[in-house]
């Protein structure tokens, strides 16, 4: 027999479909002519069975133990990971900001008098501000001549916190009462 | 194949880790023999088997309610079976050179235990001549009865394919068992030698 005409049985061999009642009849009679078929056969029905036979293996026992210990240090290390993750984000960003800053400041060294020149805008600003404020207040003191500026305070403070109160009780009135079954 | 609630999938997929642990329980046999039968060592099949149950619960809410539990699961076992064999070969780590190790599977006499371990011996020879996901398709479809639709869809491939590797995994198993079939009589032949009285 050719290797042509043998190669549709070999097919057959190791194949685990059905085949139709006529290709059946051609197999097993290929079979019982052909040793070599008949042999491989043999090796794969052995081969299978012992498959079948040899049944299924099992873990040591404590795998349940095992298996939620290695969960818990899983969870560990993620936490750790995360921790880590956040403390270099977080020392990541304050080096960036410390960069900037010190760019900044090194800016301001290399070009002194316009640095010079903010400070005492910002001086001349704070003391026009001053010098207003103490206008304003000396206005008022005017019209309250008998109310010292400590005095000005607590008023001030009083009149900030009854205001307070006003608009608590006041929301209060006006939201909707609960219903009690 | 296996008896899992879909009351448990579905209480660990909000997060109950007491229903994970009943999956683990009733799944952690089917997921260790694959293992076992994958890598051919104990201690290797036992991490395996762990790490498949961890990536299982890191993965739960991607598991797709449709496909078997335990299929999606033994899915997860041989992708990462294939892949630790795969370094394995990396490593320049033969097989032949692996002490082999007999599984924890406790059997009732030293008879039995000595045929047990023979017959094990001889799945593995079996086995480890096949490539890593044929090997994988082979366990699949004569422990875990998976169809090959099933199969499919565990190892990621079409149904033509786990066909062709199945049909040539059968082949290569056929040879190898003829194999172990001359050294089986050939050992005989010489214990048998051995143990006559003229000696």
């Amino acid at each position: 027999m050719t290797m042509l005409n043998h190669q549709p049985f070999r097919d057959w061999l190791f194949s685990e479909e059905s085949l139709n009642p006529q290709d059946a009849l051609l197999f097993q009679e290929h079979l019982r002519t052909c040793e070599d078929c008949q042999r491989q056969r043999l090796a794969w029905n052995g081969a299978r069975h012992l498959f079948q036979s040899s049944g299924q293996v099992d873990p040591a026992p404590g795998f349940m133990n095992r298996w939620q210990m290695r969960l818990a240090a899983q969870r560990l290390r993620k936490q750790h990971k995360l921790a880590w993750t956040f403390f270099f984000a977080a020392a990541g960003l304050a080096l960036l900001t410390l960069a900037v800053l010190g760019w900044q400041v090194m800016e301001a060294f290399r070009a002194p008098q316009s640095l010079l020149l903010i400070l005492f805008l910002r001086l001349a600003g704070f003391v026009t501000l001053w010098n207003t404020v103490g206008d304003y207040l000396s206005v008022f003191r005017a019209m309250v001549p008998g109310l010292p500026v400590v005095g000005l305070v607590f008023f001030t403070g009083f009149i900030s916190m009854i205001s307070v109160l006003w608009l608590a009780t006041y929301k209060r009135l006006i939201s909707v009462r609960r219903i009690v079954e | 194949m296996i008896n899992i609630e879909p009351e448990w999938i579905a209480q660990a997929q909000r997060g109950n880790s007491e229903a994970f642990s009943k999956l683990v329980e009733t799944c952690q046999s089917p997921v260790y023999n694959l293992c076992y039968r994958m890598l051919n060592d104990p201690y290797e099949a036992e991490d395996a088997a762990q790490e498949t149950f961890l990536r299982a619960f890191n993965n739960l809410r991607h598991y797709d309610e449709s496909r078997s539990f335990s299929t999606w699961l033994l899915s997860i076992a041989a992708h990462y079976c294939i892949d630790q064999i795969r370094k394995r070969r990396m490593n320049l780590l033969s097989l032949d050179d692996a002490v082999y190790l007999d599984p924890p599977d406790t059997a009732p006499g030293p008879e039995k235990a000595l045929s047990t371990g023979e017959e094990q011996k001889r799945v593995r020879l079996l086995l480890e001549k096949l490539s890593p996901q044929d090997r994988a398709a082979v366990i699949m479809l004569y422990w875990y009865d998976l169809s090959y639709e099933e199969i499919a869809e565990a190892l990621s491939m079409s149904v033509s394919a786990v066909k062709s590797r199945l049909h040539r995994a059968r082949q290569v198993m056929a040879q190898s068992w003829s194999e172990q079939e001359v050294l089986v009589k050939t050992d005989r032949r010489q214990n048998d030698h051995a143990q006559s009285p003229a000696f």
